[in-house]
């Protein structure tokens, strides 16, 4: 009897001391990762290529925070890490989407917009209180922003369950933060997150025109950034996963009870991502002569897997034959449609 | 643009898509935009495999392309040899099927 729970415990020992090991692996790789990549302040040049590379994004939009937290609800920190990111620096402190002027106010220069008097505070019957809008405007982003300055978003989510904090912390009314992006297709872009629910193998990291924005989201703040003067042409930049897509990591996410969720999937995220040539966080090459780019990827690979860009088109890998806009999607024709239509959109214009 | 056919017929039926065919061998060296064509006949039954050509040296010809293997892993950028004899240029096809031509995009010439 004494031998068999000895035994027991022996396991239970030896389990949560492997899962011990893989936190701090798993920790130490996403530390490690991150510094590598923001280990210098990027040029403007840079910080305007990686921003006009975020709206040429491949099929899977790049994210910036660690893969724990992609199915976390960190509107704040996927905003205020992919700016950090762009800049090379620890510039925005991440926290509630409603502190970010105050938190933030080192880094914002000035409120370019601000319409937070077309809301009201309803009270519900059962005495929470709510934020409504009373007043819906038309505005023109282009006549507000500078295009060379960096801009943040304040948005307010209607079934947002945080309006008390918001209305009880006095800061500002929104609940969701969002980074504006250059103009492509005539489009104002916009990098955030949002976890649309039952599409739980979408990325809810998001790369999409201001207009196709859910109605849940009213903007209500737009903060211009200090410091960063955006040239008109930055450098030619792809920027690109070495990722697993999201449908697989999230199968790897959120495991075990609240408290050791954390712990666990930066393990398990680990783990999972040591059996291929994965990274967590985007990586961003510059394009010169050809126009090829080379990404290095090695390893297992999954159908779509980016290897490299000719001219901002991916060639990916071709495994599955599914049907795309191009042909049978990643087959050698399929490239050459998509190369083909920018030749002919870039000869046609 | 969701089915425009195999790979050779960009070569074979290459009117039909807009495209000039320039056969290996030809008078016409190919030209960086052209797509590279590898096939062994209009009528082989093969659907071929095309790339997009983005150099072309005195001795070589560079280009990229989707989906094709060696040692398991991709290759999305190779180079063949360019040879220029008897007044024709030839691409040889090394490892790759045979090299059936190029087709130049826009009617460019």
């Amino acid at each position: 009897m004494r031998k068999s729970i000895v035994i027991v415990l022996c396991a239970v020992v030896a389990t949560l001391a492997s899962f011990v090991i893989m936190f701090l692996l798993g920790r130490s790789a996403t530390e490690q990762e991150w510094m590598d990549k923001v280990a210098r302040e990027r040029t403007p040049a840079e910080i305007r290529g990686i921003m006009n590379a975020m709206v040429e994004a491949p099929l899977e939009v790049p994210n910036f925070v660690p893969q724990s937290m992609l199915d976390d609800e960190v509107c704040s920190a996927a905003v205020c890490n992919a700016i950090n990111f762009s800049v090379g620096k620890e510039w925005l402190k991440c926290g509630s989407a409603w502190r970010f002027p105050k938190t933030n106010a080192h880094a914002i220069a000035r409120t370019v917009y601000d319409r937070s008097k077309d809301f009201s505070v309803v009270t519900n019957p059962d005495g929470t209180r709510r934020i409504a809008e009373d007043y819906d405007r038309n505005f023109w982003l282009t006549s507000i922003l500078d295009p060379t300055k960096v801009y943040v978003a304040g948005y307010h989510y209607h079934d947002t369950l945080h309006d008390d904090e918001i209305l009880d912390d006095g800061t500002s009314l929104n609940s969701h933060l969002a980074w504006l992006l250059p103009l492509k297709d005539g489009k104002r872009w916009v990098y955030h997150l949002v976890h649309r629910p039952n599409q739980l193998d979408e990325n809810p990291y998001k790369i999409e025109p201001v207009e196709q924005l859910p109605d849940e989201f009213d903007l209500v703040y737009i903060w211009e950034l200090r410091d960063v003067i955006l040239p008109e042409v930055g450098d030619k930049t792809v920027l690109f996963n070495k990722s697993l897509p999201f449908s697989t990591i999230r199968h790897w996410l959120n495991k075990g009870p609240w408290f050791a969720e954390y712990y666990l999937d930066t393990g398990l995220v680990w783990l999972r991502n040591q059996f291929g040539d994965y990274e967590q966080f985007p990586v961003v090459q510059k394009v010169n002569g050809t126009g090829f780019v080379d990404f290095g990827v090695t390893g297992r690979l999954f159908h779509g897997a980016v290897l490299g860009a000719y001219m901002g088109e991916y060639l990916h890998v071709h495994i599955a034959s599914t049907r795309g806009l191009y042909g049978l999607q990643y087959q050698c024709v399929e490239f050459v449609n998509r190369d083909s239509t920018r030749v002919y959109l870039a000869t046609a214009i | 643009m969701t089915q425009t056919g195999h790979a050779d017929s960009y070569l074979w039926q290459a009117k039909s898509k807009g495209l000039v065919a320039y056969m290996n061998g030809g008078k016409t060296k190919p030209k960086v935009h052209d797509l590279l064509v590898f096939d062994s006949g209009d009528r082989d039954g093969d659907p071929g495999h095309i790339a997009v050509v983005i150099s072309v040296g005195d001795a070589d010809v560079c280009f990229v392309q989707q989906n094709f293997y060696r040692n398991n892993a991709s290759v999305i950028r190779d180079c063949l040899p360019l040879v220029h004899r008897d007044g024709g240029w030839f691409v040889t096809n090394n490892d790759y099927p045979p090299v059936a031509g190029w087709s130049r995009r826009g009617g460019e010439r």
